[in-house]
């Protein structure tokens, strides 16, 4: 009688033995990693909207400041979507009859809104307020990426807690004084950024500058921290607070 | 964690030995009911076990697979809906505040009404109007959810098939045309509106074959006519409590009933504010019947059927003018008078409204006796339009109506089928009109017996206007259009006038000649302070002559009154679940009325609460079941009107599939509550009455147990309320009892850290005065309005499942048929520094925030509620059955503040000292460069409070009101013993006690 196992398996039981340990470990570890992942998180994943609108033309190449659209950002919670009216006092000038316009022309004639796809959205137990972030200095990119280089907008960080904790728990990281010596407010000069980066490209701003435009706040240098530090202290940001629950859940 | 055992804690038996509180009669014996309710995790249990073998199996299958699936879906991409055309002035994500008014029997309440991108949200009281001066009552709160019931009446019916207002419109002109002198009757509520009187005037004057009817069950007939007796003239009182230093009510609920009733209890309480041992307070005497805010909160109280009331009226009359007091009370009666006399033109007397004409001139009188009358009150000249009593003018209609008079009655939202009295026999007369044309919210007994049933528009959203209790024209501004396609009562008659003009045009014109100039500037700051200068009552120069008839009240063994229901009022708001599932004051009932009577009463009768009865009243006769109210007259049975309804919407004829009781229905009836229109005759004083055992019972849902913080043991009675005299206060400013222990702030049994605490430029916490809480209920529902809280139905609510954040608990003392004393106590959570909701929470979901708050996070709770457990006050409350999902009615969806996280199933929920009020208040300072003012932070109760019991504020800022409360000398924290350390403390409540007339002994003052 033919022996049943031939001399390899032993082996391949060990193998399969040991691969069994390392099954949860493959189960749980590509399901956080896919939980993680663009497909999940559709960070960097253009979302198309029914009107192709490019950030990157107008902040860019035309320089419009962010609050021309993004009205209320300064003032509320909703940095809010700008009416088709907004839209119009340039485009009832220029590319009138462009088809890809036709929505917004559509919408402020007849007085329907145009159904925008939420690109970045938190869930609805958390309470996220636009203006103090910018009144803290706060760049818009720091949460939503290189905007000004998208043609089809997409959601450049992943909003997750751990990564909205990264800043609250250690500001003095992320928090700096971008125009030392001039006095103008931390607020102004997030907006100033976007007027430096427009005038005078990429190239010229500074290493700290050029990490901000592209997403990357983080700073990591001693000096920089010790600087944050100092502003904590100036504008009275409470570290410890900023760690409590009910400052986005309630 | 060293062991925190209660009875190691010296001093908890010694106190003990101080004033003895207790919830109910059950409670203080400590009954086996009140330990099974306290004990048992999940009381009335037996129906959660009416479900059959198979279904459990089945459901225990299904909700495991589904337990596992909830958690793989992908979410849908959310949209953005932009505007076309932004509205200009609106900012997305910033609320803005329009003035506008609540209108209740005719009368204005002023209120601001926040638009939260165009829907109307909370209601506050307008700050600068007379009748609110920026606090509301329950009834202003839950009109909200008024406008967005589902049940609401959406389009024109014609005999219950759909029309429209085109028809409706061809109709009236068709009928105006054929015959102009058309005998045409017009019934509404009481009117003050300047713009309607106008309207239907003119009508009048168009058509002479129109007559005006104003009728509402609740009115002012009888102080009018007892004001016409004493005056000379009609005339209607204003009074001023900031001014009183007595007040003597007689069966008058001047805190919680009337058009001015917000005011009231604001300068009453502000003249009771103990701020130190060297501040004066009023004092108030009440005669009274039944068991109210008012009367309750009394400092000397004679409870006494509502014909004896009368009798002490004329008795204190009479020792006024000089002859000395005798009869029953005598005593009493002339150390009142005293005071009174000591008191000249600083004390009050007042009268209730449903008391006999005779009686209110008597009590006018006193009042110029007194030379009160133009120091604390004023007469003015009357507000309502029309001067017919309004049951002479019902039952003049229902006559005609019979004998074929009137051939068309057009009835403006007063639904008079269900409050009409008995003897008119409204709905047979109604039968005998040929056209009749009913306008109202609801599709309410009226609507359902008239032909042309048209929708009505919501305060909210139409225009329209109204005086408030001294004459000042209000202002009524719409936040938005209406939802569906109703009208209000001025659009209406204005198409009786063949125009079809909007509300704005209609109010615009009735100002025109106030408008003067510069119109459009005036015009713009009116609808801004939502008031129109110069409509001001005149005072008039009267007096009132001294001679009064004697008033002729039946009295009897047993004396019947009938009042508005406390919540629903006359079935107005019946199908307002806020409301219905708002304890009512004093009995705390929920969803239901009852027959009330005392608990002697009770005895003599052989009756327990939620046994039936038959009340019988000239004949006629109801059936409920009893509840006994502690500190009720005896010989008194009180019935509230706006139960038993079969029509009205979902809630309020109790078929709403959420709400269904399946313990146990009364008798074969289906209804919430019974109907006391069999016995209602239009008088509230009904007269004698015949109760009669009938066997059976009714389930009743009162929270007078629900959440007890002690067991029903006074050996082991800890500190729950602090109290004392006036002159106690004096000798002993922190009321603490003689043998109860004082406990060293700084006991600790484990080691805690405050460290974090300290240098914290902000530390909320909160104060509650009980000596001006009058048990209202207001805080309850503006909670429930701000914080998303859903309602759960009577079922849920008789297992204890209600959702309100802050409960209004009532104590009593001594004895307990007639307590001593009655201490109404707001319970929101405390906030312990060192809470023991925390220490428990398995997943840390309930953590400390750095400014003192005790943080619930509703997205990390996993439901194993052992912080509601844990916590000793029980202010914890656990959604159960995802009770805030509203899918099903989408209206209702719109009710939610969006700054408010709509809690799910199994998640745990409590007071969260308003946190979103806190956190704008914080953006807005950090943005603005400057730290949050002591007292910024308003919280929803505190806003609503009408007595200005609550304050809330940064305990760090020694300026703020809350750190001068916590300094004050009464100031206890409640449960002190248990170290839990909380930032919400209470004042000890003081009462201000004739010492002529206070017993030493408690048992001398029960037998009243």
């Amino acid at each position: 009688m033919p022996q049943i196992f031939k001399s390899g398996a032993n082996t391949t039981v060990k193998i399969c033995l040991l691969a069994l340990g390392f099954l949860p470990v493959a189960v749980f570890g590509g399901g956080s990693l896919i939980s993680r992942s663009p497909a999940n998180t559709n960070v960097e994943v253009p979302l198309n909207q029914p009107v192709p609108f490019s950030h990157k033309h107008h902040v860019m190449e035309l320089g419009i400041d962010c609050r021309f659209c993004h009205v209320s950002v300064e003032d509320s919670k909703h940095a809010s979507v700008p009416p088709s009216e907004t839209c119009m006092t340039c485009h009832a000038q220029i590319w009138t009859n462009s088809p890809l316009l036709e929505p917004v022309r559509k919408s402020y004639a007849e007085g329907t809104p145009i159904i925008w796809n939420k690109l970045n959205k938190v869930p609805e137990f958390v309470y996220f307020d636009h203006s103090i972030h910018i009144d803290r200095g706060i760049n818009c990119n720091t949460c939503h990426g290189p905007v000004q280089e998208m043609h089809i907008t997409f959601k450049g960080k992943n909003l997750s807690m751990s990564w909205c904790l990264e800043c609250h728990r250690e500001p003095e990281k992320y928090i700096r004084d971008q125009a030392p010596g001039k006095n103008i407010s931390p607020q102004e000069q997030v907006f100033q950024l976007y007027r430096n980066l427009q005038a005078h490209k990429e190239e010229s701003l500074s290493d700290l500058d050029k990490d901000l435009v592209n997403g990357e706040a983080l700073m990591t240098k001693k000096e920089d921290i010790e600087g944050g530090e100092k502003l904590l202290e100036k504008y009275k940001i409470n570290k410890k607070q900023l760690m409590d629950c009910w400052v986005c859940h309630r | 964690m060293p062991k925190r055992d209660q009875s190691n804690i010296e001093g908890i038996e010694s106190s003990a030995k101080s004033k003895a509180y207790w919830r109910n009669a059950e409670h203080e014996k400590g009954s086996d009911a009140t330990k099974n309710w306290t004990e048992d995790e999940f009381p009335h249990r037996g129906s959660l076990l009416d479900i059959d073998r198979r279904d459990f199996v089945k459901l225990l299958g299904a909700s495991t697979i589904m337990a596992g699936l909830v958690g793989c879906r992908s979410l849908p991409t959310e949209r953005i809906v932009s505007y076309s055309k932004q509205p200009e002035g609106q900012v997305p994500g910033i609320s803005q505040f329009y003035a506008s008014c609540f209108t209740m029997g005719g009368y204005a309440y002023g209120i601001l009404v926040e638009s939260r991108e165009g829907r109307p949200g909370k209601i506050e009281g307008s700050p600068i109007h007379p009748a609110t001066l920026g606090s509301s009552n329950h009834w202003m709160q839950a009109s909200l959810y008024d406008m967005y019931d589902p049940d609401r009446t959406k389009a024109v019916f014609k005999q219950n098939t759909p029309n429209s207002w085109d028809e409706f419109m061809h109709d009236v002109r068709k009928k105006l045309d054929r015959n102009p002198g058309e005998s045409l009757r017009i019934l509404t509520g009481t009117v003050t509106s300047p713009t309607l009187i106008r309207q239907i005037t003119r009508l009048i004057e168009l058509h002479p074959g129109v007559r005006w009817h104003q009728y509402e069950p609740f009115n002012d007939d009888n102080s009018m006519a007892g004001a016409n007796q004493a005056f000379g003239v009609t005339c209607q009182p204003v009074y001023d409590f900031a001014k009183a230093n007595v007040v003597v009510s007689f069966d008058s609920d001047f805190l919680f009933s009337g058009p001015a009733h917000v005011r009231h209890a604001q300068e009453f309480s502000a003249k009771r504010n103990l701020a130190s041992t060297e501040s004066s307070m009023s004092r108030h005497y009440a005669f009274y019947s039944n068991a109210t805010p008012s009367s309750l909160s009394a400092d000397h109280r004679w409870p006494m059927q509502p014909s004896k009331v009368g009798n002490v009226a004329f008795a204190i009359l009479d020792v006024i003018k000089g002859n000395p007091a005798s009869g029953e009370h005598a005593k009493e009666i002339a150390a009142i008078v005293a005071d009174l006399q000591a008191n000249r033109g600083k004390s009050i007397v007042v009268a209730g409204e449903q008391m006999p004409a005779e009686f209110h001139a008597a009590v006018f009188a006193i009042n110029q006796a007194l030379g009160n009358i133009g120091q604390t009150m004023r007469m003015v000249e009357r507000i309502t339009a029309g001067d017919e009593s309004q049951r002479t003018s019902i039952t003049s209609l229902a006559t005609d109506m019979m004998t074929g008079k009137v051939k068309s009655l057009l009835i403006l939202g007063t639904n008079v089928c269900l409050t009409a009295p008995n003897s008119t026999n409204f709905k047979e007369a109604l039968k005998k009109v040929d056209w009749t044309a009913y306008l109202g919210t609801h599709m309410d007994d009226t609507m359902r017996s008239c032909s042309w049933q048209l929708p009505e528009s919501h305060s909210l959203e139409s225009w329209g206007d109204a005086r408030a209790f001294d004459g000042t024209a209000t202002l009524q501004q719409p936040l938005i259009r209406p939802l569906y396609d109703s009208r209000s009562s001025i659009e209406v008659v204005d198409l009786f006038l063949r125009n079809s003009r909007s509300g704005r045009e209609l109010l615009q014109e009735t100002y025109a000649s106030s408008l003067g100039t510069n119109g459009e500037k005036a015009w713009d700051q009116w609808l801004h302070d939502g008031i129109v200068p110069g409509f001001e009552s005149k005072t008039l120069a009267v007096t009132a002559s001294g001679i009064v008839a004697e008033s002729t009240s039946m009295a009897g063994d047993i004396e019947a009154v009938i009042l508005p229901d406390p919540n629903v009022f006359d079935g107005r708001f019946s199908n307002n679940a806020w409301l219905q599932e708002l304890p009512k004051p004093i009995s705390q009932l929920a969803w239901d009325n009852a027959v009330h009577v005392s608990p002697a009463t009770a005895k003599t009768l052989g009756v327990a609460d939620e046994e039936l009865v038959e009340v019988t009243v000239g004949g006629k006769s109801v059936r409920g079941p009893i509840f006994g109210i502690p500190g009720m007259a005896d010989g008194t049975v009180v019935l509230h009107m706006g139960y038993g309804r079969t029509e009205g919407g979902t809630i309020a004829s109790g078929t709403s599939a959420s709400m269904p009781d399946v313990r146990n229905k009364m008798a074969d009836v289906a209804t919430l509550g019974f109907d006391v229109s069999p016995v209602w005759n239009g008088e509230s004083l009904a007269g004698p009455a015949q109760i009669t055992k009938i066997g059976g019972k009714y389930g009743l849902v009162s929270t007078q147990i629900h959440h007890l913080m002690m067991p029903g043991d006074e050996e082991k009675t800890p500190l729950i309320v602090r109290s004392g005299t006036l002159e106690e206060f004096h000798s002993n400013p922190s009321l603490v009892a003689e043998h109860e222990h004082k406990f060293p702030d700084d006991q600790t049994f484990y080691s805690f850290t405050d460290e974090e605490g300290e240098g914290q430029p902000y530390k909320w916490g909160m104060s509650i005065d009980l000596s001006l809480c009058i048990g209202c209920n207001a805080c309850t529902i503006a909670c429930q309005a701000e914080n998303n809280i859903p309602t759960v139905g009577k079922e849920q609510m008789s297992r204890g499942r209600e959702l309100h954040w802050i409960r209004v608990d009532r104590y009593s003392s001594g004895n307990q048929e007639n307590p001593d004393d009655f201490v109404f106590q707001p319970v929101p959570c405390m906030h312990c520094e060192n809470a023991p909701c925390e220490p428990v929470c398995p997943v840390a979901a309930t953590t400390h925030s750095k400014e003192g708050l005790n943080q619930m996070v509703y997205n990390r709770c996993v439901g194993t509620r052992y912080c509601s457990n844990n916590c000793p006050y029980k202010v914890r409350r656990f959604n159960f059955l995802n009770f805030g999902d509203k899918v099903d009615k989408p209206s209702l969806i719109l009710l939610n503040n969006p700054d408010v996280t709509v809690r799910g199933r199994g998640v745990m929920e409590k007071c969260t000292y308003c946190v979103q009020r806190i956190n704008k208040a914080r953006i807005d300072a950090k943005k603005e460069d400057r730290t949050i003012g002591g007292d910024e932070v308003v919280t929803a109760c505190q806003a609503a409070c009408p007595s200005k019991a609550i304050v809330f504020g940064n305990l760090a800022d020694p300026k703020s009101q809350v750190s001068k409360q916590h300094k004050n000398s009464r100031n206890y924290m409640l449960l002190k013993e248990l170290n839990t350390r909380p930032r919400t403390t209470y004042l000890g409540k003081v009462r201000n006690v004739n010492p002529v007339i206070t017993p030493t002994k408690t048992e001398e003052h029960g037998s009243h």
